[in-house]
């Protein structure tokens, strides 16, 4: 078995697309014509998102994000050596902000944002 | 009249542009009692009788929440659409909460939707069933306050019924009592009556086409314990878990 596929549950499928390809550069890889699936251009291990009604056809129950919520226990961690500019742009492009970059005692830069649904994001340097 | 033996349904979409939101058609292959499950909807039906095929009796049911057992011969036939649940107001009107798991028939049924009566049976097919009877209904009559509703459905229904009304009231906006006020007005039933429906749904769901265990199943649907869940499958569906009928039809109820 491998990682194959991380999939956030969101309440609009193309603005999630569109926000993540501005806010984090991203790139789509594909939408099913439905606009209830995406997957964007991460490699091996795919970053997707499914509307919040699929989730019902999936029989699964889920507690939905949302900006006004508390975000849920885990996060989506985006690895960049320019740490400030990538979160300066994050934030130019909406994301509401958590923690500004600042360097961790093992020499990493750490910052955290949330998305447009309210989902926990990091953006971090390698950790050398 | 050519229809599909046995229960049949086609959800409407996009769900944007519908009033109702299926559009189903049920024969009767067996001699006696089938159980319909509550699903906080109301239904438009025409009812007809295997030995008098002239004769149609329209059926308008208010929101459904406890099931209800229908006699049927083999060869009666219902067809009907779901509506929305924030569409029930259209049927009703300010009756709508009066008319909580009560049925009209025939000449109230006509009462209630006078355009009933153009309908001519000889032209119902399954194809066009969904277009003769959403033509019925004067649309001009929904506001933004069914756009509010239709988001804390679709909330509920992906929680599985599990959000409690304060927390689907501050995603979507407005105070607990006022969202509440909001959807007894348009769906006929709170919205914790709702939530339980759609907990019910899928814990049932879970049993009978997940395979999952009684005690799993109660677990996994957010009943505090099993005996929870056999309390409300008892009080909704007027069985318990273990004593699932035969042959139930669980309908499709993505919102």
């Amino acid at each position: 078995m491998k990682f194959g596929y991380t999939i956030i549950y969101v309440s609009n499928v193309l603005d999630t697309v569109t926000f993540y390809e501005s806010a984090f550069g991203l790139k789509r890889k594909f939408i099913h014509e439905s606009n209830l699936y995406a997957e964007m251009e991460t490699g091996e291990t795919v970053l997707a998102f499914a509307s919040n009604e699929s989730a019902e056809m999936n029989g699964v129950a889920i507690l939905p994000n949302h900006s006004s919520s508390l975000p849920a226990g885990w996060e989506v961690c985006f690895v960049t050596q320019e740490v400030e500019k990538a979160y300066n742009r994050a934030m130019e492009k909406g994301c509401i902000p958590v923690s500004k970059p600042l360097q961790k005692p093992w020499g990493q830069i750490v910052s955290y944002v949330r998305d447009l649904n309210g989902c926990l994001i990091e953006i971090a340097s390698p950790v050398s | 009249m050519t229809i599909p033996i046995d229960y049949n349904q086609t959800l409407i979409s996009p769900k944007n542009l519908r009033t109702a939101e299926a559009y189903w058609t049920y024969i009767a292959t067996t001699n006696g009692e089938s159980v319909i499950l509550p699903d906080g909807r109301c239904d438009v039906i025409f009812r007809l009788h295997k030995n008098y095929p002239k004769k149609i009796i329209p059926v308008i049911t208010g929101p459904s929440t406890k099931a209800y057992r229908i006699r049927q011969e083999v060869g009666d036939v219902w067809m009907g659409i779901r509506m929305r649940p924030s569409n029930g107001v259209l049927l009703w009107n300010e009756r709508l909460e009066m008319a909580v798991d009560t049925v009209s028939r025939g000449k109230d049924a006509l009462r209630l939707l006078p355009q009933l009566a153009n309908i001519d049976p000889e032209q119902i097919t399954k194809k066009n069933l969904g277009n003769l009877l959403s033509d019925l209904f004067d649309c001009s009559t929904i506001n933004e306050s069914v756009d509010t509703q239709n988001k804390t459905i679709d909330l509920i229904h992906t929680s599985g019924g599990r959000l409690t009304v304060k927390s689907l009231s501050s995603l979507v906006g407005f105070s607990a009592r006022h969202l509440n006020r909001l959807f007894i007005r348009s769906v006929g039933i709170s919205i914790k009556k709702y939530s339980r429906l759609v907990q019910f749904h899928r814990s049932l769901r879970l049993i009978q086409e997940e395979g999952l265990q009684i005690a799993e199943a109660a677990f996994e649907s957010g009943y505090s314990d099993q005996a929870h869940m056999t309390r409300t499958f008892q009080h909704i569906g007027g069985f318990s878990p273990s004593k699932i009928p035969l042959g139930l039809t669980i309908p499709e109820l993505f919102n």
